[in-house]
């Protein structure tokens, strides 16, 4: 799992713990990407506009046959024909909505497991929207593995500060994980001191 | 498993690392958000593997993932029954070389001991070296 996929589901729970309601939107014809995320500016626009209290979650999906769409989930019900009318608009095609438990949240999420296209480069493939809701971002999360306890023992143990000798450091806390496994040690800078100690 | 069977398993063209087991470590892995708290947790396990890769010897790291009816730490670490320093056959799902090193994800077949091979001088087993 990514840490992008990681904030997904923990503000898809933020965003409802009840139901929420999925929704895809879909072109009739087959358009570049750029203009589809052009149109989905435009069709947000005119959603929280008609509905400025709506939250929710977008998703974007390229499709390997019918190109970019969007996938959204809301935490309110709003009129599904007015939305037509203003996704008819925003030049969208095929609008579709169905009910879904905030478990189910993660059928999104498998999106963001996908490799990313090249033309994603520097896309968000998903973010919230709406206001009065602090969705989770990819900045707010802590990855925590054995990599990472290692990581910040080292850190602790030899003072690093800043990016510098990135590979480096890399290096030495892969060295000093194996070694935690191997020696059955409690990760802790104290072990780490020990070891520099015996080995001079 | 025999080394026969690993030779068979090998021509039906099975993905597997075969290695000295060095030792394991579980861990409830996973993320957390700094503002609300929430988390999203896994155990999963780090084995380690002594073997010869592109012409030296190197740890491989080996991540395994468990099932859902695994969620503590001690059940993970109950399924650790490997011996030190014996020649174990790791079946991988994927593997990756970065930077000159080599990380795999176990498969579901798991680690399985090969239980007729020898150690010349008994050096591997990670006791006291021979007089």
């Amino acid at each position: 799992m990514t840490k992008s996929k990681a904030a997904f589901l923990l503000a898809s729970q933020t965003l409802g713990k009840q139901r929420l309601y999925l929704w895809t939107f879909t072109f009739k014809d087959l358009l570049p990407v750029k203009e589809t995320r052009k149109r989905w500016n435009h069709l947000l626009t005119l959603l929280l506009r008609q509905w400025p209290t709506l939250q929710g979650l977008r998703v974007f999906e390229l499709h390997e046959e019918h190109g970019l769409h969007v996938h959204l989930v809301t935490n309110q019900f709003i009129d599904v024909n007015r939305a037509r009318e203003l996704a008819i608009r925003a030049g969208w095609g095929r609008i579709h909505v169905m009910p879904m438990p905030s478990e189910h949240s993660g059928y999104l999420a498998k999106y963001l497991s996908k490799e990313r296209p090249e033309c994603f480069y520097r896309w968000r493939l998903w973010a919230g929207f709406g206001k009065g809701w602090d969705c989770t971002k990819v900045k707010d999360i802590i990855r925590e593995t054995l990599f990472s306890q290692v990581y910040r023992a080292c850190k602790e143990w030899k003072n690093w500060s800043g990016r510098g000798d990135f590979f480096d450091r890399m290096e030495l806390v892969r060295r000093m994980m194996i070694l935690t496994i191997e020696q059955g040690w409690t990760i802790g800078e104290r072990e780490f001191r020990n070891y520099e100690m015996g080995t001079g | 498993m025999t080394t026969q069977k690993l030779l068979a398993e090998l021509m039906k063209g099975f993905l597997l690392i075969v290695g000295e087991y060095r030792g394991s470590h579980a861990e409830l892995a996973g993320y957390v958000d700094r503002k609300t708290g929430a988390a999203i947790q896994h155990v999963r396990a780090t084995h380690l593997a002594e073997c010869a890769w592109c012409g030296h010897i190197d740890r491989v790291i080996i991540t395994e993932y468990f099932a859902d009816t695994v969620t503590t730490i001690e059940q993970a670490q109950a399924t650790f029954k490997y011996v030190r320093g014996q020649p174990h056959v790791f079946y991988i799902e994927s593997f990756k070389r970065e930077r000159g090193h080599t990380y795999a994800r176990l498969s579901s077949w798991g680690i399985e001991p090969i239980e007729d091979v020898e150690d010349g001088d008994g050096s591997a087993a990670g006791g006291p070296a021979p007089p």
